[in-house]
């Protein structure tokens, strides 16, 4: 565990005439500045020796109406050298709701403060492309600020609409655009936004100078359906299963990340074999996830009968997941304080045997393509990036490890029983789209090694902790005690009421890093939650990734990207 | 425990030329494969236990575990009249806002009944929060999961539709939700 009373000690030491204030809640390093001062403490923070902070993770804002000042920006940070974690507050005012914007620190900033601007309409002084990411133009204020009513109609939407969509050219920012090599007209092509080689809904604009990318410019957006406000007008156990469509090839991981941050709210900690339980569904998610990007890259790089043997490995990892708790995709099984349901009946058995079959059906996809001379072609040392430059994006996960870096939260900061596990960690050496591959099939047949271990390992007792003010008493004990039965009504109708704090809470997910920052005010509903979602941060290289390449490229790269459209979009 | 870290094997490169060879040898390789996998399919189809992966719906149906959630119904006692007291809380629990409930009294021994229980199908996503909410066991997760409708309005479901025989729930469902009441928790 990092030393935080160190960390926020030589924070202040560094900066102390910006630094408002420092704490330290639930083992979350915070630190408060003045706004004016942010770019400069950003920069202390980047490249001081002792600090480090590589990774900008996240930025957002929480709209504190009727306080002043009224927004408070969020930044989150790690480090990949010291493993530890910051979070970076400011308060700006609603009448000027400017700051300075971490582009020229962090280039995955661009995305992330177009987000806030989208959400909250902070203005991010000298950002290079400030406009809506997820929403269009003609949209009308700002969703995520609280006085934006959540059944708000929009011009364009709905009956008694008056404005008129203007449909308007692809266009590629002026910021990023090149001039092609032989001053010839360039030819503007769209991709997507739904494309048979691309699975996931985007548009990439493309610029091509014969078949090479010039210009790209990936935009998102089109299953944005308002994840955070959603999650903040329900009470914190009505947003698990809306935490199962953020990732919905591996929900389960979702769903345990955000019990995890609700629970690191409340200080408490769910009985050792539901987190046996917790870390068995979550491997099993892990590997269906897996399955199905290996199994669409053979299909988008027109090898069919991989992808079939793939999706149906994926059907009997589904199958496992289904015996548990009854739904293959949307498995909303995880609960604040336990899970819905211990391990059913024969369910060690039946994963020996899907697993078996698992494993011979990736042999044999893995058998048709890694020889293939095709397949190799369009892999290797395609879209090959800079760990430096992979990190200032701000992207994690398999594709980070493919260029050698071992950042695995699983064993960075070893949450559930994870380190009571014995698992390898899979690093690539030359970060091209083959070795991403490689990564992914061997994290698959790891995660399979986890489940089997845990099935062996795991303790009698129960899963769910007995905590009336976060989970559910078990039916019995309600029909047939007064006071359990009090205690359900209060549960249902009042949600559960964690302190009032925030906390940041991370987990490894199939695409890296998934943290969602919680705020509570003392109430039964979430202030704010918001989802770090690895596949935001994943997808903002691509347009720079495939840049100088051929058309071609895209979709291997697009692939091993793994962008899940409901994460990114939120 | 023991976490290493490893680099992965690549394969050797593809160059000519052996790279050809290779080649070759590969395309035979996924010949033999799939033609594998053909004969395994052919000879189960043979012996009559198809060992192909797809399902020939409606004609063929799965098997369910018990944990399956389908469409939330309402449990139909023996008398033929609902579990449900209309206390409310799955309308409370639900995320979607897709319960509705109009209560009323009558002189049974249970004297509360629902005079209209809604749910509207089209919003509804089988989540089980409402299943876990209900302090009778009135309203549970069964294994029936065709909602098509030819209309919007076809998709909301009455009460009378959303009953269930006590009787094939306790095939179903209730061996799973059951489960949870011997947990060590409970006295
Ligand atoms: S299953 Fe979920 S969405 Fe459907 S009625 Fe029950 S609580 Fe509502
Ligand atoms: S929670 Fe159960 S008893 Fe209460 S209204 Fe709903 S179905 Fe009826």
């Amino acid at each position: 565990m990092p030393n935080n009373d160190r960390l926020l000690s030589i924070i202040r030491g560094r900066c102390a005439e910006a630094v408002i204030r420092t704490d330290d809640y639930r083992g979350d390093a915070t630190v408060v500045i003045r706004p004016e001062r942010l770019l400069e403490i950003a920069r202390v923070l980047r490249d001081d020796r002792e600090l480090a902070f590589d990774l900008l993770l996240d930025v957002t804002c929480v709209d504190y109406l009727g306080q002043q000042p009224r927004f408070e920006l969020v930044y989150h940070f790690y480090s990949t050298r010291h493993r530890h974690r910051l979070r970076l507050k400011a308060r700006v005012p609603e009448s000027d709701p400017t700051i300075d914007s971490l582009v020229p620190l962090w280039v995955g900033a661009n995305w992330l403060e177009r987000e806030t601007y989208d959400m909250y309409g902070i203005c991010f002084r000298g950002h290079p492309d400030l406009r809506r990411i997820y929403l269009y133009e003609e949209f009308e204020g700002h969703p995520l600020r609280k006085d934006y009513p959540k059944e708000k109609r929009q011009p364009l939407i709905g009956p008694g609409s008056k404005g008129t969509y203007k449909p308007r050219p692809p266009e590629i920012p002026h910021a990023h655009r090149v001039e092609g090599m032989l001053g010839a007209e360039l030819m503007r092509v769209q991709l997507g936004p739904s494309h048979p080689a691309t699975h996931g809904t985007v548009r990439i604009v493309l610029d091509l100078d014969g078949e090479t990318i010039v210009n790209a410019d990936v935009e998102i957006g089109y299953l944005h359906r308002g994840f955070e406000k959603e999650c903040e007008s329900g009470f914190y156990y009505q947003a698990i299963p809306y935490t199962d469509r953020l990732n919905y090839s591996s929900a389960i991981l979702c769903n345990v990340g955000y019990c995890m941050a609700v629970e690191k709210l409340f200080g408490v900690e769910v009985p050792l074999r539901g987190q046996f339980v917790r870390v068995i569904g979550g491997e099993i998610s892990r590997i269906a996830d897996h399955l199905l990007c290996i199994g669409a890259t053979a299909l988008e790089l027109n090898a069919f009968t991989p992808f079939l043997y793939a999706l149906e490995a994926r059907e009997l990892a589904w199958d496992l997941i289904n015996a548990l708790c009854g739904a293959r995709v949307t498995s909303n099984f995880v609960r604040i304080g336990g899970v819905s349901a211990d391990l059913p009946e024969g369910f060690a058995e039946l994963c020996q045997q899907n697993f078996k079959r698992i494993l011979e059906l990736v042999a044999d996809a893995e058998g048709m393509l890694l020889e293939n001379p095709v397949f190799r072609a369009r892999m290797e040392g395609v879209s090959i990036m800079s760990p430096e430059r992979l990190i200032a994006y701000g992207v994690t996960g398999p594709l980070l490890r493919a260029a050698g870096v071992d950042l695995d939260l699983r064993r960075a900061e070893p949450y559930l029983i994870y380190d009571q596990l014995d698992f390898d960690v899979p690093l690539g050496s030359q970060g091209d789209n083959l070795d991403r591959f490689l990564v992914r099939l061997t994290e698959l047949r790891q995660s399979i090694r986890i489940v089997e271990q845990c099935l062996r390992l795991i303790p009698p007792g129960p899963v769910d902790v007995d905590d009336p003010a976060l989970r559910l008493p078990p039916k019995g004990r309600v029909f047939n005690r007064m006071e359990d039965m009090i205690n359900q009504f209060k549960l249902v109708t009042e949600g559960p009421k964690p302190p009032p704090g925030e906390v940041y809470f991370a987990i490894e997910s199939a695409n890296g890093e998934l943290g969602y920052y919680l705020v509570s005010d003392g109430t039964g509903k979430p202030y704010k939650c918001r989802a770090r979602t690895p596949s935001f941060s994943n997808t903002q290289p691509l347009a720079e990734m495939v840049r100088g390449r051929l058309l071609a490229d895209i979709v291997p790269t697009f692939d091993m990207i793994n962008m899940i459209g409901g994460e990114c979009d939120r | 425990m023991a976490t290493r870290t490893v680099t992965v094997q690549r394969p050797a490169p593809m160059d000519a030329p052996q790279g050809v060879v290779r080649s070759g040898a590969a395309v035979l390789k996924g010949m033999w494969i799939a033609s594998r996998h053909f004969w395994r399919n052919f000879w189960g189809f043979v012996r009559g236990k198809p060992t192909v992966f797809t399902v020939q719906y409606p004609e063929e149906r799965l098997q369910q575990p018990p944990a399956f959630r389908g469409m939330p119904v309402l449990v139909q006692m023996e008398n033929g009249k609902e579990r449900c007291v209309a206390c409310g809380l799955c309308e409370w629990a639900c995320p979607t806002d897709c319960i509705t409930i109009y209560p009323a009294e009558t002189d049974d021994e249970i004297e509360r009944y629902p005079r209209v229980f809604d749910i509207d199908m089209s919003r509804c996503m089988f989540c089980g929060l409402c299943e876990e909410a209900c302090p009778e066991e009135a309203i549970v997760m069964s294994h029936r999961v065709e909602i098509a409708a030819f209309s919007r309005r076809g998709t909301v479901w009455h009460k009378e539709d959303l009953l269930v025989p006590l009787r094939e729930l306790e095939t179903t469902r209730f061996p799973h939700i059951r489960r949870t009441y011997e947990s060590p928790a409970a006295e």
